[in-house]
């Protein structure tokens, strides 16, 4: 299949992307659900933990003010030892602060939290210091207030880890996901890669192409439509070749005959009166034209029904267009050899491009002045210019359309005259080899008709 | 014209154009003879010296390729086909059948009578060359018609023959199709290289070991053809 860079995506892209998009929500809904709801877990046992530790030491440490004259800082280094780690214990006693054990001193503590026990109110209240994030509990006792600090650095590392966990196990739900929605893709539109190849072979030509039924209940329709169409598409063709064929037959055969009674009554021309050898003359003319427009005709239906087989070669242009145009002619009309350009063409059909060219130069433009070719840019270029009254504009185009009619420049006066087929089938012809075809002004006045051919990609 | 008048055998269904072409053929020198199917056709080749038979391929009877098959199996006397079939492949498998020339209808008597002309003088001409020509296992005496492969003698038909002396004539050199449309066919009406192409290509069958990768007739492409020295 064609790809398009910048187009609108395919439909497969569009599904695999769609995939992708739908598990993209679906896991960051599930990972961010999950991570809220572990936070609050994590957080609400940190808290509890902290709370009964914190309250269990504060007894501790009122039942030891209690005791007369307390040995406060050894009081804190035990609670200290037995706290662990995570948890430093402070002490503000007789408005006097007991902060060794945490090293950010009880200034790093919000005074709302130490004011609110020192009124009688425990209070809890996570804080960042110089240490990280900390969780500060104060509980109010005899003549002071203990706080205890609970280090949240553990838990932040592990709710970071768990973050992490869920961003990579996204980002791989999603990679999944276009995956299948490519490989889901595929399977679907599976059927429709079998009616492109179907397509294509009978565009190629195989018209005898049809696609095996299918019980799928979606793709059933498409495929018997597919065949219906195809077989249509072939009686047509068929019925169209026997009709070509038959015409061929019927007109060639009446036109044979023609042609040779008229070339024998021509042998016998000594046998007729004057007038009647006129007469013969007119006869003998119009048939041979008519007998020219019948070869015509029939090669331009040959062409429209597409059964011209082609047989290109590469040709070095320059000679063969002399080898054609100077037998026809009967003369050395081709010029120059700087350039020999080399053409993919098929020489049978191309020489009947050549031919007709100098035929009309002969008929219509008073006779063919030169034969040249040149190369331009990606191409090369047959140029027949004759030496007649050039063609006027506004005919230029028209000149190439089928038994056009063409009136002569007014100072040249006569009747509207037909061109018959010859310049359409060159038209079809170069068309056929992927080239055009035009006429312009030939430098020393007449017209000059230009064929223009891709060059052969080196 | 020689004191024998050439003997043409016009093979067509058709009564007004076989007439038409007999008078106007008879008007040109020939001798001719008739047959409007081919049944007939193949007894009058079998019974009366015929030097050339024109061919229609629409016949009530056989087919007019079948007819060519037969003719050349018994025959080297040229054929020219004249048929209102104009497709490709009618005219390949014409020409494959043995036909040495193929002609598309509407057809005059002049255009019949050079083609005539053209495949009897090629079993006529005179050579410039005398003596041996030689490429590789294959041995060309124009002079004497003869062609050997490995020493052994190759029935060559006389076209086949015609297209190989043409080649061995500019023994190494290239010749060009139109030259040796021109000088096998004597075409100048119209050269159609598919003439050129079968005609190759049976006679590779018949001197090459692998006609698919020739090697005494090699083709140069876009130009013509040449007999490897």
């Amino acid at each position: 299949m064609r790809k398009t860079p910048w187009g609108p995506p395919g439909l497969r892209k569009r599904v695999s992307l769609m995939f992708g998009l739908v598990a993209l929500l679906i896991s960051v809904l599930v990972a961010v659900t999950t991570y809220a709801v572990a936070r609050h877990y994590l957080w609400g046992q940190r808290q509890d933990v902290a709370l009964r530790q914190a309250f269990s030491n504060a007894r501790t440490v009122e039942l030891a003010l209690g005791s007369g004259q307390p040995q406060v800082n050894r009081l804190l280094v035990q609670i200290d030892a037995s706290a662990g780690q995570a948890a430093s214990p402070l002490l503000e006693w007789k408005s006097h602060w007991y902060d060794r054990r945490f090293p950010p001193g009880f200034e790093s503590l919000p005074t709302a939290l130490v004011s609110m026990a020192e009124d009688g109110d425990a209070g809890m209240q996570r804080v960042h210091t110089r240490a990280g994030l900390v969780l500060a509990v104060a509980i109010p006792v005899e003549q002071g207030v203990y706080v205890e600090v609970f280090s949240l650095r553990e838990l932040e590392a592990t709710l970071s880890t768990l973050a992490l966990i869920f961003a990579f196990t996204t980002t791989l739900a999603t990679f999944v996901g276009v995956l299948i929605g490519q490989w889901a893709s595929r399977r679907a539109l599976h059927p429709l890669t079998s009616v492109t190849a179907a397509a294509l072979s009978i565009a190629r030509g195989d018209l005898g192409t049809r696609l095996p039924r299918q019980a799928d209940p979606d793709l059933g329709p498409i495929a018997d439509a597919f065949n219906s169409t195809a077989t249509e598409l072939e009686d047509r063709v068929q019925r169209d070749a026997r009709f070509a064929g038959n015409v061929s037959h019927e007109l060639r055969t009446p036109v044979t005959a023609m042609v040779n009674a008229v070339d024998i009554l021509g042998g016998k021309a000594d046998l007729l009166d004057a007038e009647g050898r006129e007469v013969l003359g007119f006869l003998t003319g119009d048939v041979h034209r008519f007998a020219q427009m019948v070869r015509d005709l029939l090669e331009t239906s040959r062409i429209d029904a597409g059964a011209v087989e082609m047989r290109k070669e590469e040709v070095p242009l320059w000679s063969y267009v002399r080898e054609v145009a100077d037998r026809r002619a009967g003369r050395p009309v081709t010029v120059g050899e700087a350039e020999n350009p080399h053409v993919m063409i098929d020489p049978r059909l191309m020489e009947g491009v050549v031919e007709n060219l100098l035929d009309n130069a002969e008929r219509y433009g008073n006779g063919v002045v030169r034969v040249s070719v040149e190369q331009g840019d990606g191409v090369a270029r047959i140029m027949v210019d004759d030496a007649g009254p050039g063609v006027p504009p506004e005919s230029r185009e028209r000149i190439f359309e089928r038994f056009a009619r063409i009136s002569p420049p007014p100072s040249e006066g006569g009747d509207v005259g037909g061109v018959g087929l010859g310049l359409a089938l060159v038209a079809e012809n170069v068309r056929l080899h992927g080239g055009r075809v035009w006429v312009a002004d030939s430098p020393e006045g007449g017209a000059r008709f230009v064929v223009q051919l891709p060059l052969v990609v080196q | 014209m020689s004191a024998t008048p050439t003997s043409v055998l016009l093979v067509e269904d058709e009564p007004r154009i076989r007439r038409l072409l007999q008078i106007a053929l008879r008007d040109e020198g020939y001798r001719i003879l008739e047959a409007p199917d081919g049944g007939s056709a193949l007894a009058t080749v079998g019974d009366n010296a015929v030097d050339v038979v024109v061919l229609d391929l629409m016949l009530p009877d056989l087919d007019g390729f079948e007819v060519c098959r037969r003719l050349r199996r018994d025959s080297d006397v040229p054929i020219i086909v004249a048929s209102a079939k104009a497709d490709s492949h009618d005219i390949v498998a014409g020409l494959e059948a043995g036909a040495d020339d193929y002609v598309v209808k509407p057809v005059v008597a002049k255009e019949l009578s050079a083609r005539i002309r053209a495949v009897l003088r090629r079993s006529r001409q005179e050579t410039s060359r005398s003596g041996r020509v030689t490429s590789g296992a294959v041995d060309v005496w124009p002079r004497q018609g003869v062609v050997t492969l490995n020493g052994a003698e190759v029935a060559l038909t006389t076209t086949e023959f015609r297209l190989l002396e043409q080649l061995a004539e500019r023994l190494g050199e290239v010749v060009s199709r139109e030259v040796l449309l021109e000088r096998v066919w004597g075409h100048e009406f119209v050269s159609d290289t598919r003439l050129l192409d079968v005609h190759v290509s049976r006679l590779r069958s018949k001197i090459e070991d692998d006609p698919s990768r020739p090697r005494h007739v090699v083709t140069v492409r876009g130009i013509g053809y040449k007999l490897t020295a």
